[in-house]
């Protein structure tokens, strides 16, 4: 299906901006994002409410708000640069080369039609098949993302679906075209826990058997340590750190990440000590903090004097010795290596 | 299915009883000498004593009540002895200033009504939520700009302004179109169209604006839904998105404003007809009105709950076929 | 576990002499609704018998999955809804059937907090009309009259008391749930029901709001009813947990015997579920993967309504409802096979 062979990236974005001009000022949703995906590979975007982590995906696929937005930068997926080629490539390529699944399976699905009509509409758009063929593969599909009875339920509407099955139809609709990249925006946060383990199961099922690229954004970093190989943890607009999951979850070197990891409730260790929460709140993406954006909520910043945290924006840098971990701080790194390992060491007690 | 059905025709069984014995209690049962006013101002001694004698007045309401819906389904004998009159179902009582049974009456009147409403009702339902429709297709350009405009304009026209406009313009300056008449649908469809087009086209002016702005406004919040969303990242082309998906979506508010439009219509369609001079429902429950002549009253206001009530079940039927939730509750 | 003497702290704290703050039995809600053509009317049992107690200064957490009848028994508590059956005795009266102006006293001391800090809040009014609203609905007048409490109350909750004239869009997230905690202390409650207090907000700030809960519960000595579905949350706020599942507790539990010790299988899989940021990789290794979703409750499996997602399921548990008995842990568990330590 693509061209593109095993080991280089089959999503690669560099310095990616979205900017949107509102009556207020220019809103910088993601201000010189890059990073990229080899197939079979699953990154993680982690961060919280404006952090630049949704536009980021939804303009892969051409399907934020076109009204008053620039997107600049580059975003080759398979070969193609989306930001610059015309909408109608772009239109082509959904469904087909990059695939999106919803936080909530119930809005994201058409209330009036049902599964099997939706999912050989999907099916179609690529396919020229007839309707008796597409639905032929809507009943396979769902049969593989585990919904019972399959030639009964293709016949059903999305409310007579359980919110797990709802999320499983909906994967079963994203996967119909055999994408090589598949974009999941939350798409465990509208579901109880017993199902979500089953959901993320079945995503990396269906990761090995199709060999696709899957970005997975999320808040939650317990979704990430279970279904990511690589992290980028976005902060107002820009990532602030970037590695393996392995590199960023177990040596940290960004204050926001140190943050993170302090201020989630765990299973484990002391629960009669009050949590670390992060002071203040997540920037507006009208108004970003200078220097760094991170600078008023941490607690390591410099700013007296000559200190660089509020004046000059830190850029990724390769955190040293760690190969593709890049952090973007200005502390000394013998400094962040210190608190990284206490940091992990509250969180493994 | 079924049950639904069954269930919204009882209820609209429930609604036009209790509003038909609302009036009822409202006309009949007034401090006043009912059968005086009953039989209207300019009525006679001996007539009064006729429609006293006839309806049985002295008589319990609730006796009064069961006798007069008893019948409009199998009709009844109005009065006793040499005042005895035969009235066929559907009775609706006897006119007595007229001499007439009130059913003939209001047999007459009702096609001329029928006429303007639905016949506006469909012209304007077209034409308004087609071109909210569209607007909101061509958001932000001089299609949609000139929509808007023109809902405004069309927002802020009363009926007996339009009205006589277009008399004015269409009948007396520039003579294309006739005098507004009735001539019946089956006799000569031609006369029956010509004779109807003022009539609806003010009715469609006046309510053009708020069925546009509606279907414009719910178009909009369709398109941004989440599942909107989802049809755009499967691959399909915006104007599938906007004619299968966001369409469909939106036609179940846009049905039930259509739908209770109907009910309104009838409302609207008193002025016109006043306007025009068609003797329709809305002419004679006006001269009932002045010349008191509660049983014509009371039948025009059943016709007319009938009418709202009917609108608010097609409503009913209409959801159920659009939208699979409503079927199952 | 060197957490177990400082998590027995707390308990000791819930034991307290002056008998529970909440006693409720046999509590149950059921909606009925109909189902199908036929015109049989079915009940959702939503809630069905819960018996528990809350001591005063204690945190009882309600956790579980959607449609196990968390949100409703918090609703029933504040007499929001009215109770099918059942009783709920507070400070000592019961409040099952109360009514009218004594409905509206009961609310002066038993108060709940809602998840969406967004939708609960009248965006016309200024933060100071909100938060002073249930002074003046219950015609209070405090020492200093109500700006100035409205402002103390601003102070505890960490808003600056400045922003008295403010309106809800003006604040963040977060800053929104305080002025909804802010509201629901006006009247100096006894117990405050908190349904999903920090599940709408961003994580960094949901540690904010836990932490300032459990500041409020130990300077006010605050009994609270923790309704949540996330294990970790109500983990750091809860000295007691009850878990329940379709409508039925089935374990009750202080924190070490819940999060340690778990008695009943789906206490065990439901933590087992939670991914935990410390472990990465190990997908698969000892998890426990429960198959398909919760039943309906309009008709629940008979016997043990956990047994059709239960690996420890047999014969028994189709026929025979377990009881809730105490088990080896020393927690209570409605199983028919509690899990051994």
């Amino acid at each position: 299906m693509s061209t593109v062979t095993t080991g280089t990236p089959y999503l690669e974005v560099e310095d990616l901006k979205v900017h949107f001009k509102t009556e207020d000022g220019i809103v910088k949703a993601v201000d010189g994002v890059s990073f990229s995906v080899e197939r079979g590979k699953t990154l993680g975007i982690v961060g919280e409410s404006g952090s630049g982590k949704s536009v980021t995906s939804l303009t892969l696929l051409g399907l934020h708000n076109m009204r008053a937005t620039t997107v600049t930068g580059r975003a080759s997926v398979g070969g193609t640069d989306v930001v610059a080629a015309p909408h109608s490539t772009v239109q082509k390529m959904r469904g087909k080369d990059m695939a999106m699944i919803f936080q909530d399976p119930l809005t994201a699905l058409h209330p009036y039609y049902s599964i099997g009509r939706q999912i050989v509409e999907a099916y179609r758009i690529h396919h020229k098949v007839s309707k008796e063929v597409a639905l032929k593969r809507a009943v396979e599909m769902l049969d593989r993302v585990g919904i019972p009875e399959p030639q009964r339920r293709v016949k059903q509407y999305p409310h007579e679906f359980s919110g797990g099955m709802r999320q499983r139809a909906m994967i079963a609709m994203a996967l119909v075209n055999d994408p090589d990249l598949i974009i999941a925006d939350e798409p465990t946060t509208a579901l109880d826990v017993t199902v979500q383990a089953q959901i993320l199961d079945l995503l990396g099922d269906l990761q090995k058997e199709f060999n696709s690229a899957i970005i997975m954004i999320t808040h939650d970093l317990g979704v990430i340590t279970q279904i990511a190989d690589d992290v980028l943890v976005m902060y107002g607009g820009r990532a602030v750190e970037k590695g393996t999951v392995e590199q960023v979850l177990r040596k940290p070197h960004h204050p926001y990440t140190w943050g993170l990891l302090n201020s989630v409730p765990s299973l484990h260790g002391d629960a009669s000590e009050d949590l670390k929460p992060i002071p203040g709140n997540p920037p507006s993406l009208l108004n970003v903090p200078s220097g760094c954006a991170f600078h008023p909520r941490c607690a390591h910043a410099m700013l007296g004097g000559d200190g660089p945290c509020a004046k000059i924006r830190p850029e990724l840098e390769v955190v040293q010795g760690l190969k593709n971990h890049t952090v973007a701080c200005h502390l000394s790194e013998a400094v962040r290596a210190t608190i990284s390992d206490e940091v992990i060491e509250k969180v493994d007690a | 299915m079924l049950r639904f059905v069954v269930r919204r025709l009882l209820l609209i069984v429930l609604t036009l009883t209790v509003v038909s014995f609302g009036t009822f209690m409202l006309f009949f049962a007034a401090p006043s000498d009912p059968a005086r006013i009953l039989c209207g101002t300019r009525c006679q001694p001996a007539q009064i004593e006729a429609v006293r004698d006839g309806l049985g007045l002295d008589r319990p309401i609730m006796t009064q009540y069961v006798e007069y819906m008893g019948g409009i389904f199998a009709g009844r004998t109005l009065g006793e002895g040499d005042w005895a009159k035969d009235c066929s179902a559907p009775c609706f009582g006897y006119s007595y200033t007229q001499n007439q049974e009130v059913s003939e009456i209001v047999a007459r009147a009702l096609p001329v009504s029928a006429s303007v409403a639905i016949g506006a009702w469909i012209i304007q339902t077209l034409i308004s939520v087609s071109s909210g429709v569209i607007a909101a297709r061509k958001r932000g350009t001089a299609v949609d700009r000139g929509t808007i405009a023109a809902t405004l304009i069309g927002g802020a026209l009363p009926i007996y302004f339009v009205g006589p406009m277009l008399l004015l313009i269409f009948r007396y300056q520039l003579e294309i179109l006739p005098q507004p008449s009735y001539t019946p649908l089956l006799d000569d469809p031609l006369a029956f169209a010509g004779g109807m087009i003022m009539p609806w086209a003010t009715l469609a002016i006046v309510g053009f604006a708020f069925d546009a702005r509606l279907s414009r406004s719910q178009m909009l919040e369709t398109l941004d839904e989440d599942f909107i969303r989802t049809s755009r990242a499967k691959g399909l082309k915006d104007r599938v998105v906007f004619w299968r998906h966001a369409l469909r979506a939106s036609a179940t508010p846009l049905a039930t404003s259509a739908g209770l439009g109907l009910g309104g219509l009838l409302g609207g369609a008193v002025v016109t007809e006043s306007i025009f001079g068609l003797n329709g429902l809305g002419k004679l429950s006006l001269d009932a009105i002045t010349a008191r002549n509660l049983p014509i009253v009371m039948a025009t206001v059943l016709i007319a709950a009938t009418f709202v009530v009917f609108g608010t079940f097609i409503v009913d039927m209409l959801y159920a076929a659009i939208d699979p939730r409503v079927r199952l509750s | 576990m060197t957490q177990t003497d400082a998590a027995a702290i707390p308990e000791q704290r819930a034991a307290d002499a002056r008998g529970p703050i909440m006693k409720v039995s046999k509590l149950t809600k059921h909606f009925p609704v109909r189902a199908g053509l036929l015109a049989t009317k079915q009940n959702v049992r939503a809630v069905d018998g819960l018996e528990f107690e809350v001591g005063r200064g204690e945190a009882l957490g309600l956790v579980g999955e959607s449609g196990c009848g968390k949100t409703t028994t918090g609703r029933m508590l504040v007499r929001l809804l009215k109770p099918t059956a059942g009783e709920i005795v507070f400070d000592g009266k019961d409040i099952t059937h109360l009514k009218g102006g004594s409905l509206r006293s009961l609310r002066q001391e038993l108060q709940i907090i809602f998840q969406d800090p967004y939708s609960s809040l009248n965006p016309r009014h200024t933060v100071g009309a909100i938060v002073g609203m249930p002074l003046k609905v219950n015609k209070i007048n405090p020492p200093g009259g109500v700006k100035k409490r409205v402002q103390e109350l601003l102070e505890l909750v960490g808003l600056n008391p400045e922003h008295y004239n403010r309106f809800p869009h003006e604040f963040s997230g977060g800053q929104r749930q305080r002025i909804g905690i802010a509201r629901a202390l006006a009247l100096n409650p006894k117990m405050i029901i908190a349904d999903e207090p920090v599940s709408a907000l961003d994580v960094s700030i949901q540690a904010q709001v836990i932490n300032l809960l459990r500041e409020l519960q130990r300077e006010l000595d605050l009994s609270f009813v923790f309704i949540a579905h996330d294990l970790s949350v109500v983990r750091h706020f809860c000295d007691r947990i009850a878990v329940m599942y379709l409508g039925k507790i089935v374990e009750v539990g202080d924190r070490v015997q819940i999060y340690e010790k778990p008695s009943h299988p789906y206490t065990k899989a439901l933590l087992s579920a939670v991914p935990d940021v410390s472990k990465i990789g190990d997908k698969a290794t000892g998890r426990i993967r429960l198959e398909g979703d919760v039943p309906t409750p309009i008709n629940p499996p008979s016997g043990c309504r956990f047994r059709t997602r239960c690996w420890k399921a047999t014969e028994k548990c189709a026929t025979e409802e377990p009881p809730l008995v105490t088990t080896s842990t020393g927690a209570t568990a409605a199983c028919h096979y509690p899990e051994t330590y």
